[in-house]
This record gives structure tokens, sequence and C-alpha cells, in this order.
């Protein structure tokens, strides 16, 4: 249990965590989300625990809290005609026909406030993976696929595909446009790599695109986990400010941080007890800090390694190890908003770290609902790929399938193309047809 | 001009492309930032069907742009509002403001053949091409394609431009405009008289006989100006003086009960005998009622002997009689006053449109019936016998008049509908019947109005082409589209944006709609009656003088003399 103060009297602060569910709707529904799955006995302690282990951390994170001061005037008059970047990836949902089909394209947006004319806004695409997601044995020699052979990964091969572009896309960006004064990325800068160790190598020709250079004959040096690092690092080295924007963390990275950095003046079953009614009650950094942090607040940044040697498989734990350990932190822009998660490379001088907060704060101003910064909001809407063209992709590769199986005249082809065009998940696909 | 783009490609310039589901009948392109405008006349190339089935034919689609709609999908709302309450720019903040989409409505007009000369016009009975290019025609192709086959357009009305085609007149055929009438509507201000002046203008110009009927002078610019028509125009402006005869003796029935609070039976009936022993013979209204109230008195002095009763109606009539006389004086004093306060202006008796309407309706006559003064129920009967009588001359094919066109100023007041008053327009049943037949004898008719829906309805319907300008007045817009057929929803929610001069015309005198900015000719404008600077009047106002005070001695004197001489008689 969390320490009482010595009289055995209840905190001060204490009862705030009802207080503030009361008052914001958005907060009362967080909680009833997260109460909803829990047990009626810890139903009833939750909003008590939950109070308990605010006035806890709040302790623990004494005189490291930092708040941003709203001014707008003096807030965009420092960014007046340096070039900010926004980047984010869009996916496109296409209906499974052939092999894998992806589609994946990073979308940027680069603006310079305070300037007027066409110089002021540039909207492009820096990176783009669309066709097959892994190589085939049916094949032809042309074809492009972004994994050398197949895999039943392929939730996370996507994944992979998806984090792999956005850090090319990124990278385009930032080398082709080197006067950027800040950049800023849609989800993490650095994403945990070891659930991929066991993912296929990417194909030559997409280390080629995701990298400009030419792919190695040797397959783990295309691997993901090394690719990936690569492109990291180049990232990094360019010297640009980022930082990367992570809403609806459900990530407990911080509140563990915090911990470990406690660990040596708190007793270990103090420790323990945390973390066990963490996870008992389903608490996360969103919901903790969505009481602990008024508007405007937010952490100290600290280094947060996503990649550890714990978890790293033994061929690659040298490399994962050797990931950068992002600076971290966790901002609330609106009192009735939910905090997000901001993260830097590490070493990047307090003096950055706090322009790319004041930024990040006041963009996130000028959208008073989402509460989430309004270039990344932009970067995201450029980027995203619109239902319609989704739609398109599905019935281009549809009509391809079908044209290459009557190009073949074997009439059983075409009877199976067919019907695996006019599958859906409750019909006839595997009963016997009427020829049979 | 043919549309064939081949040779003309330079100068069919693209501005958007086809997006959505498109029909027949309308579509919708995205387009080029800055290179449209609602109004637009834009055309699509295409394949159509042929007339052998399974072959086609290359087509020009054309369609009219009816709205437009702007957006900016990365400008959000809720930044708007924090904008605003911080007192912020966008433009200094990382907002997109450069990302404007737009959306352009078209309705299909129809399409030609490509290449073909006379621009031969047919209804489009196959969709648009998705994704079709989308063009500006250039400007010999447009006014080939309002023009039409017509060989010959020497007598079309030139009423203006596209309103966003300055380059491109705009043409009125004049045959269907003058057998089969015209609307003008829009609110004070909307250049509805700058367009009927543009009209008559051109119908001087080729010497056809126009009649004006001007409750407020906004024509007189005309006689004024009349050096600046062709040689051998007649431009005369008359006040009113009507003849009544056994035609229109209902006239003073009518008078004698609007005029006053109404007639009993009795008093009916002892006026209808009264103007059964004295029958109307070519007098003015004013010279009969005199008749009248003589013969009455002199009755009453007969009925005396034979019963109070009758007596005491005979009296009321009288009083009625008196009162409707002299109404009529005073509205025709307030006409010539007001006829002497418009300097250089001769002002003529109407002549007897019975026995002299060639004076009034002649080839090159552009004749002015000017009303001011007069009451609506007068202004309407005036009207009434005018076209009664010039009607009559028509429709009997004497030949003592040849075709002309009339203008109807305020015509809300002549032909009233709806809640309005029918019973006391008589002007109503005269032009309804000019209007219905008008087009067999060559009566044409053009309709200014202000407040079209205290129109009726059913006439206003009649009108062949409408002009409609500025229209702010919801019931007005709400009556326009009913009345309207071609006009589309879009069409109607621009009508209260129109600046003065602009506005939409369509009907038989153009092919189809078109949004025009209409011609001012600002020769022919009127003298400011009304706006005249009242102030400078207020501010060198000196007290009545001494001769001023013997003048109305003098008026007194009159009235005294001309009251003992009614009790006389």
């Amino acid at each position: 249990m969390a320490q009482r103060s010595s009289e055995g009297k209840p905190r001060k602060g204490k009862g705030k965590v009802r207080e503030k569910a009361n008052k914001e709707p958005s907060l009362l529904a967080l909680v009833a989300s997260t109460v909803g799955s829990l047990s009626a006995s810890r139903q009833s302690a939750f909003l008590e625990e939950m109070d308990d282990l605010v006035e806890t951390f709040r302790e623990l994170l004494d005189g490291k809290i930092k708040k941003v001061s709203l001014n707008h005037a003096a807030a965009w008059a420092s960014l007046n005609g340096k070039a900010v970047g926004f980047v984010d990836g869009g996916v496109a949902n296409l209906q499974g026909i052939g092999a894998a089909p992806v589609a994946i394209r990073v979308g940027t947006y680069v603006v310079r406030p305070g300037i007027s004319g066409p110089s002021r806004e540039r909207f492009t695409f820096t990176q783009h993976l669309i066709g097959e997601l892994f190589h085939t044995r049916f094949d032809e020699e042309d074809s492009e696929a972004v994994f050398d052979e197949p895999s039943e990964m392929e939730t996370k091969m996507r994944d992979a595909a998806r984090m792999i572009t956005e850090a090319s896309g990124t990278l385009r960006l930032v080398e082709k446009q080197p006067d950027l004064s800040l950049v800023f990325v849609h989800g993490p800068l650095v994403n945990p790599v070891a659930p991929y160790a066991d993912i296929p190598s990417l194909s030559k020709e997409a280390v080629e695109r995701l990298t400009d250079e030419k792919g190695s004959d040797k397959e783990d040096d295309r691997h993901f986990i090394a690719v990936y690092k690569g492109i990291l690092d180049r990232l990094k080295d360019t010297g640009v400010p980022m930082a990367g924007i992570i809403e609806r963390s459900s990530s407990k990275s911080l509140m563990n941080s915090i911990l470990g950095q406690h660990e040596s003046s708190m007793r270990p079953e103090e420790v323990g007890d945390i973390k066990t009614r963490l996870k008992e009650f389903g608490i996360n950094d969103a919901l903790l800090f969505s009481f602990l942090l008024e508007a405007g607040e937010y952490l100290e940044f600290q280094p947060i390694d996503k990649n550890l040697r714990a978890k790293a498989p033994e061929k690659w734990e040298d490399m994962i190890v050797s990931y950068p350990h992002p600076l971290t932190t966790i901002l609330k822009a609106t009192q009735t908003s939910f905090p997000f998660r901001v993260e830097t490379w590490p070493k990047t001088p307090k003096a950055t770290t706090e322009e790319l907060l004041r930024v990040t704060y006041h963009m996130a101003r000028l959208l008073p609902r989402y509460a989430f910064p309004v270039g990344i909001d932009i970067a995201d809407k450029f980027a995203k790929f619109p239902a319609w063209l989704s739609n398109q992709l599905s019935r281009e590769m549809a009509a391809t399938l079908l044209r290459k199986a009557l190009e073949t005249g074997d009439p059983e082809t075409i009877r199976q193309v067919q019907m695996l065009l006019s599958s859906r998940s409750r019909d006839w696909f595997f009963r016997p047809s009427w020829s049979e | 001009m043919a549309t064939t783009m081949k040779n003309e490609s330079e100068k069919w310039t693209p501005i958007g492309n086809v997006v959505g589901t498109a029909s027949n009948v309308e579509f919708t392109f995205v387009m080029k930032s800055y290179h449209g405008r609602v109004g637009d006349i834009v055309a699509v190339r295409m394949l159509v069907p042929s007339e052998q089935l399974g072959r086609e034919v290359t087509a020009v689609v054309w369609g009219r742009v009816v709205a437009i709609s702007r957006y900016n999908p990365f400008f959000p709302v809720e930044a708007a509002q924090e904008l605003a309450n911080e007192g912020i720019r966008p433009l200094d903040t990382v907002l997109s403001i450069s990302r404007d989409q737009l959306e352009a409505r078209c309705v299909v007009l129809g399409f030609t053949l490509d290449g073909d000369p006379d621009f031969r016009f047919q209804p489009l009975t196959y969709p648009i091409e998705p994704a079709g290019e989308v063009l500006r025609p250039p400007k010999d192709a447009l006014e080939g394609l309002l023009t039409g086959p017509r060989a010959e357009h020497t007598d079309d009305i030139p009423i203006g431009h596209l309103i966003s085609r300055p380059d491109v007149e705009v043409k009125l055929e004049t045959i269907p405009l003058l057998a089969r009438h015209m609307a003008v509507l829009a609110m004070t201000g909307g250049g509805k008289t700058v367009a009927a002046r543009t009209i008559i203008h051109h119908l001087a110009t080729i010497g056809y006989p126009v009649l004006i009927l001007d409750p407020h002078g906004d024509y007189l610019g005309f006689y004024h100006k009349k050096d600046r028509l062709p040689d051998g125009t007649v431009v005369r402006v008359f006040y009113p003086h009507l003849s009544l005869s056994s035609d229109n003796a209902w006239i003073v029935t009518l008078l004698l009960e609007k005029m006053t609070t109404g007639q009993t039976e009795p008093q009916r009936h002892a006026l209808e005998k009264l103007m059964k022993d004295n029958p109307v013979s070519g007098q003015t209204l004013s010279e009969y009622f005199a008749t009248l109230r003589k013969k009455a008195f002199e009755s009453m002095e007969d009925e005396d002997g034979g019963g109070k009763g009758k007596g005491a109606t005979l009296g009321v009539v009288i009083r009625q009689v008196n009162i409707v006389e002299h109404k009529l004086q005073e509205m025709e004093r307030m006409n010539q006053t007001i006829r002497q306060r418009i300097p250089g202006t001769s002002f003529e008796q109407l002549p007897d449109t019975t026995r002299e309407p060639w004076e009034i309706i002649a080839p090159k006559h552009v004749s002015i019936l000017y009303l001011g003064g007069y009451d609506h129920l007068t202004q309407s009967t005036i009207v009434s016998i005018v076209m009664e009588n010039l009607f009559g001359h028509r429709a009997r094919l004497d030949g003592t008049i040849p075709p002309f066109f009339t203008v109807v100023e305020e015509a809300h007041n002549f032909i009233p509908g709806g809640t309005e008053t029918t019973a006391g327009t008589p002007s109503l049943e005269t032009l309804q019947k000019v209007i219905t037949e008008g087009r067999k004898f060559g009566t044409g008719l053009l309709l200014v109005s202000q407040r079209p829906s205290r129109i009726d309805a059913t006439l206003l319907s009649q009108c062949n082409t409408f002009l409609v300008l500025r229209l702010v007045n919801p019931n007005d817009q709400g009556f326009v589209r009913r009345v309207m057929e071609n006009l589309t929803d879009e069409d109607a929610r621009v009508l209260p944006a129109f600046g003065p001069g602009q506005g939409i015309v369509s009907g038989q005198a153009v092919r189809f709609p078109v949004l025009v900015n209409i011609r001012m000719i600002a020769d022919f404008q009127s003298p400011r009656l009304g706006t005249e600077d009242f102030i400078s009047e207020v501010d060198g106002w000196r007290k009545p003088s001494a001769a001023h005070k013997l003048g109305e001695s003098d008026r007194r004197i009159q009235q005294r003399a001309a009251r003992r001489k009614r009790k006389d008689q």
C-alpha cells in the first residue's frame, strides 16, 4: 500500500479524483470504460485506489511536473518564417485478394507560419509502398513485394512495413529539406522491434526504396530490425529537432519508468504493490495522468528504453539494445482532454525540448476538443487513404486477377477465381459446385 | 461558329474534371481555383449514342454552373473558434489555409454535335462521362451557342453580357418577346427599370411602337434624350384624359363604389336610373360626374313632391358623386403639379384612344402615359380603358394601329393576385385578355414589378420570358420559383446575392437560362423625381411671402365661387 501521512489522516489532495471525474465527463467516460471490465469489488474500490495512486505519483514526481504558459502570440511569433514539418502515414484498407496486397504512403506537410503566398505550405508524399506484402514462388520476375517470402506472421509484417515506411518518409523529408526547424511525427519516433525478430527479411527492392541505398545480398542485413535501425540512426543524426506524438497511449512505460527511477528510495514491497494495483485496476499512463496533470502541465522528459535486452532474442540482442532511447513526456493540453505522449531524440538540448513542447501545446490548443497538435491532424488527413481510393484499388486488383484467370483459358482456374472473388465470410465458397 | 475542338483546342481551357455520379441532367466537377464562377457555361466533350444502335457520335455537352462549394478540409472548425477567441491570424500558425477544394455543380443544358456550325441544341439522353474534362469555351463558341441557328440576328435585343464573361454578349430574341410577353422582376434598385429601358431603346431603334404606362416618370428620359434615338423617332408624353363611352360606363359605378363608403341597394338603383336617363356620350369622367350631379339635383327637386325617401336617397348619391368628382379633380391637380416639377417636358392630353389611336400607337413612336398623382384605382381604371380600346383596334383588325409593345411599370398594381383586392382593379381583366390573346394580335407586354408575389400568378406564368434580378423578399423568391418552371433551386438561392443589374434570364427569348449583367444605357435615365435635394430645399426655406399669401387668398375665393355655383345648379 502507498505511504499514508504520519498521523494516518488523508493526505492533501485526496478525493480529487472523484471530484475531477464528476466535473469532467470525458474523464468519467474513460473511468467507466476501464471500470467496466473489472470485478464488482474492484469497481467499488476504483476511485479510492485511483486517488491514492495519483497522490503517490504526485509525491514521486515532486518538482518534475512542469507547465507551459498559454501565450499564442509569443508561441507563433517564435516560429515566424521558420519551416515546420509534419509527417504521417496512411494505410489503405484493401480487401484480401491475391497474396496480400499492401498500400502504405507517407504524407508530409511543411508550413512557414507568418508567411503568405505559395511558399507558405507544401504537401508532398515522400514515400509509398504499394504492391504485395511478400514474394511467392508464383511471382513474375518484375513483381514487387515488401518481404522476401510469405509467413504466417502477416499482421506483424504489415506493422513492420508501416513503421519502416513512415520512418523512411520522415527521413526523406528531412534529408530533402534540411532547413526544417522542427519536425513532428504522428506516432512514436522509436518502436519496440523485438516482436518482429522472426518475420522474413525485406526484399532488395523494398530496401532500396526505403533507404535509397542498394539492398544487401545478405538476408540479415535486409531484416527489418537492421534496416529500421539504420533509418532511425540517420534520422537522429540529421540533428533536426523532432517529436513523435502518440495519442491515446495504452502504454504503462512512463509509470514504470518513474517507479524504476525511485527504486532506490522506495521499499521493493511498495513498488510491487503499486505495480500490482496498476495491473489489477487496468490503469495506464493516459488514465493516471488524466487525473494527475492540469491543462498545460507535462512531465520532465525522461529516457525510455523500449527495446530492452531482456526481451531481445539472442540473434538480434546487440542490435536491439543499441536502438535509441527516446526522451519521453506526457502533456495534457486542455482540462477536459486526455494527455498525449511526446517523444524526442536522446540528447536533445533542454531548450529544444521546451520549444518542441511549447509548439506542441499551442498546436493542440488550436484543436481544443480533440486536444491534439493540429499540424499532425492536417498531415493525418492528407496521408489518409480515402475509402473510394481503397475500394478502387480493391476493384482494380480483382479485375486483374480475373483477367489473368481468363487468359489461361482453363475453366477450373476461372471457376476458382470466380469463387474467390465472390466469396464472403458466410457463403458457399467451400461448398461443392453444381458441376461436381 | 463550329465547336470543332481540333481547330480551337487552344481556346478551350480545361478547368476541371467530372467527379461523383453524373447523370444526363446534372453533374459535379472539381474546379481549378479561380477558373470559374456561378453562372459560367462550361462544356464536356464526350461520345453519345447516335440514332443507329451501337454507334456513337462526338458531342459537346453544355452545362451551366449553378453552385460552387468551397471548403478546406484541413481547417477545423474548432481551430477557427480558438483563433477568434485568442485574436490570432491563421496565417501566423501552422494551420493550412491553401488547400481549398472547389466543387462546382452544373445543370446540363443540352448538347450540340461537335463541328455543327449552327449549334443545333439537343436534349442529352446519355449520362455525362465520369472524370470527363470540363472546358471553358471560347467567346465565339459561346456566342454561337447563345444565338443558335437563326440566320439573321439583327433584330435581337442586346440585353447585356454573361455575368462571368464580359466578352460574351447576351441577346434576347425579339419575336417571342414581342408576341408572348416578358416579365422583369426585381426589388427596388435591382435594375429592372434599367433593363426595361434597354429593351425599349432597342425597340425604338428598330421603329417598333412602344407604349409605356409610367406611374413614376421613370421613362421620361426617352423624351428628354429623344435626339439620341434614330432619326424620325417620335417620343410623346401624355397625361390621362379619359372619354367615357357606353362600353366603359361601368367605370362610373365602380369609382362610386370604391371611392366612397359604398352604396346601398336603393342608392345603386337611383344611380343606375340616373345613368340610364343620362347616357354617356364621349364626355370625360369629370364632365360626366358633373352632369350626373346636375341631373340628380333636378330629380331630387322633382322627387321632393313625390316622397321624402327617394329625395334622401338621391341626396346621398349626389354627395357620393361630389366626393368622386372632387377626388378626380384633386388627382388631376396633383398630376398637373407633378408635371410642372418636370421641366423641359411638353405633356400632351391623352388623345381619344377610340377615335385617334394612331396618335399613340404608330411606327417609330414611343408613347409615355404618365400616371403620377393618381391613386391605384384610378390608374388601374385609366389603364383598363386605354388598353381595352387599343387592344380592341388590334383585335378587330381595323387597320388603325400596327402591332405594339406595352411596358407596364408597377405591374403588381395593375394585375394583382392572391390576397390583393382584385375586384377593384379594372385593369386586371383587360390585361388578362391582352396577355391571353395578345400573341394573336401583336400586343406584347413587358411586366415590370418589384413585388412579384403580389402579381396574379396565372397571368405572370403566361409570360414566356423572364428576367429576374435581385430579389430579397422570401415571398417573392418563392413565388418566382413557383412561376418560372426552369428556375433551379440554386438559381433561386442566388437571387438575393445579385448586384444591381445582375440577374437570370430564361424563357423563349433565350435558348437556355443564363446569368446576365444588364447593359446600362445611361443616356435615357429620367429626371430624378423623388430623389431631389430636399435638404437644400429645407435649408433655403422662408416663411410664406405676402404674394404667396395673396395666392392662397385667390385659391380660397375660387373654391368658394365653385361651391356656390354647384349649389345654384
